[in-house]
């Protein structure tokens, strides 16, 4: 059950009647219940998984407060970690990790049979893995208590509206909410059901519509000229937004009819001045979570800092004690995040990509501010920002590209094109736009931004807030209106998220 | 006459309504109702002129881009 299909239509309401209907203490049993409900919709048998990591993360934090041997703790949270990280490593890179071995062992000419095995992606692993990840660590660094009670316990992993594709929420945000006895708020439903009309806006109006065009040219790279390529990725840009963001904005606004307050995953990313503000901007809940358990642990590693330390001493440039662990850091954070995002080498290669952007920004700070000062650029001036947004927004494209061709051959190709094919004839017919195609996707795109730009959780942001709010009514009347035609049109053929397979 | 001919019209009606009630203070409240009423209108408009799915689409999203677009504009009138 999807979020775009008509079956999710009838379920949450449902769901939202009986929460506020029944009393408060039976209230979790019955999340827990939709949500397992709502989860074993793909497959019955996954049921068992979540269960298990959640039995798991809930016992490991518990023995950790009751434990206080420094060295005995440790070994609780290695066992945590390696139970909860084994099940996502085995469903989701086991193939990806036997395939590059075996590949890498004929290259040496050796003879090896293929070790592939025939396992069913878990629908969200990564997201509820990192939930509980980041719950078992914070017990054990003790900033946060185990939560004593299974039940809601079970529910803070389970929760439907955020468990297949995140917000990836902290204990400390979600679990207080879900024991709160909300009470139904008008406020809390109209705002609710904006941020969700929103969210299908983007997806089934934008996302599924640039899908189409998208996939005619990364289906078949090798007939795909630069432009071609250039075109389809901008509109991937916007397709991989719209779909995630439109999900999160679903989810959000389900959480909010039902008085939870999820956290906030996108914050117009593509008007992101530098790189490192990209991702402030994008999937916040997942680039927070690097940051705390990855990045600053390892930036801040002993050895690592002694081991700068020496090396700045012996090169006499002091900068290095500083930079090195940093940049070490931050290189494999970005790498790791690339391949939470899929088990394959594009990922991967995304991320480090990414990870470069970051450290090259981070070497050349002091340079380019230089350069801009010898060439009288105002650095405060609007189009000083105008040009940092279109800098940030062509590197997103190009490391898109990696995340969106389907193996790495096929990013060969796509980059040898990007360089070497710049035929400007029949692009718009290749991606398969016409007249039509073109007015719709500006429009929809425009719509977008606009609503982005006036619409911060669905009320009206600061500067739009006098405005006439009669017109609201009319725009999201007109967005209903196109999202049920189209998800009539779709039917049970819905398009699937992007993020699900991750 | 061609569908996208038919679309635009009925966009600049869209339009004109929800600039009526934008920046005439006093017709606010009856423009409107006069918008949503409208948009429930253009649709069996549309349907009787034989206008395509996607063409209906463009119709909402062009409306929707108009009403944005004046909320955006700034302060009320």
């Amino acid at each position: 059950m999807t979020f775009n299909s008509l079956g999710f239509l009838i379920f949450f309401p449902v769901v939202a009647v009986l929460y506020f209907l029944l009393p408060h203490r039976f209230r979790w049993a019955m999340l827990l219940a939709a949500s397992y409900f709502f989860y074993m919709s793909w497959n019955p048998r996954l049921v068992f998984l979540i269960l298990f990591t959640t039995l798991v993360s809930y016992a490991a934090a518990l023995l950790l407060e009751r434990t206080k041997s420094r060295a005995l703790r440790k070994a609780w949270l290695v066992m945590a970690l390696c139970a909860c990280l084994g099940v996502l490593f085995f469903f989701k890179y086991f193939n990806f990790l036997s395939g590059t071995v075996t590949g890498l062992l004929r290259a040496f000419r050796l003879p090896v049979h293929d070790l592939f095995l025939d396992l069913i992606l878990p629908v969200g692993i990564s997201f509820y893995t990192f939930q509980t990840l980041s719950y078992v660590i914070d017990v054990y660094r003790g900033t946060i208590h185990a939560e004593r009670h299974l039940g809601y316990y079970a529910l803070f992993v389970s929760f439907f509206p955020q468990l297949v594709a995140g917000p990836i929420e902290r204990p400390q945000n979600l679990l207080p909410q879900l024991k709160e006895p909300h009470r139904f708020e008008r406020a809390n439903f109209y705002t609710g059901v904006k941020i969700m009309l929103a969210g299908f806006f983007k997806k089934v109006v934008v996302a599924d519509q640039l899908a189409s065009y998208v996939v005619a040219v990364y289906s078949d790279p090798a007939k795909a000229p630069a432009p071609a390529i250039l075109l389809a990725t901008v509109l991937f840009t916007f397709q991989v937004y719209c779909d995630f963001s439109g999900y999160t904005d679903i989810a959000v606004g389900c959480a909010r009819i039902m008085g939870v307050r999820l956290t906030q995953n996108f914050d117009r990313p593509y008007s992101a001045h530098t790189c490192h503000e990209f991702w402030e901007r994008w999937h916040i809940s997942l680039t927070s979570w690097f940051r705390d358990y990855v990045f600053f642990p390892l930036a801040m590693n002993k050895k690592l800092t002694r081991f700068a330390r020496k090396l700045a001493k012996r090169t006499g440039d002091r900068r290095i004690s500083v930079m090195l662990p940093q940049c070490a850091a931050l290189l494999v954070t970005f790498t790791l995040s690339g391949l939470w995002h899929g088990a394959a080498w594009t990922y991967v290669l995304w991320g480090a990509l990414h990870g470069v952007y970051q450290v090259t920004a981070k070497l050349t700070e002091k340079a380019r501010a230089r350069l801009w000062d010898k060439l009288h650029v105002d650095r405060q001036s609007r189009l000083y920002g105008c040009w940092q947004i279109a800098v940030v927004f062509f590197l997103g494209i190009f490391a898109l590209i990696f995340f969106r061709a389907n193996s790495v051959s096929d990013l060969g190709i796509l980059l040898r094109n990007l360089f070497t094919d710049w035929r400007f004839e029949g692009t718009l017919e290749l991606l398969g736009l016409d007249g039509t195609g073109v007015l719709i996707t500006a429009a929809s795109l425009l719509v977008m931004a606009l609503a982005d730009r006036l619409y911060v959780h669905g009320r009206p942001a600061g500067h739009a807030r006098g405005a006439l709010m009669r017109t609201e009514t009319a725009f999201y009347l007109t967005l209903a209106v196109a999202v049920s035609w189209l998800m009539l049109l779709a039917g049970d053929g819905a398009a699937a998220f992007i993020y699900f397979q991750f | 006459m061609p569908p996208i001919c038919t679309v635009l019209i009925l966009c600049a009606v869209s339009a004109l309504l929800l600039a009526g009630g934008r920046f005439l203070p006093r017709l606010e409240k009856l423009c409107a109702k006069l918008t949503v009423v409208w948009l429930a209108a253009a649709i069996p408009i549309m349907f009787f002129t034989e206008v395509d799915m996607r063409h209906m689409l463009l119709f909402c999203l062009l409306s929707a881009a108009a009403g944005l677009i004046l909320q955006a504009g700034g302060k009320k009138a």
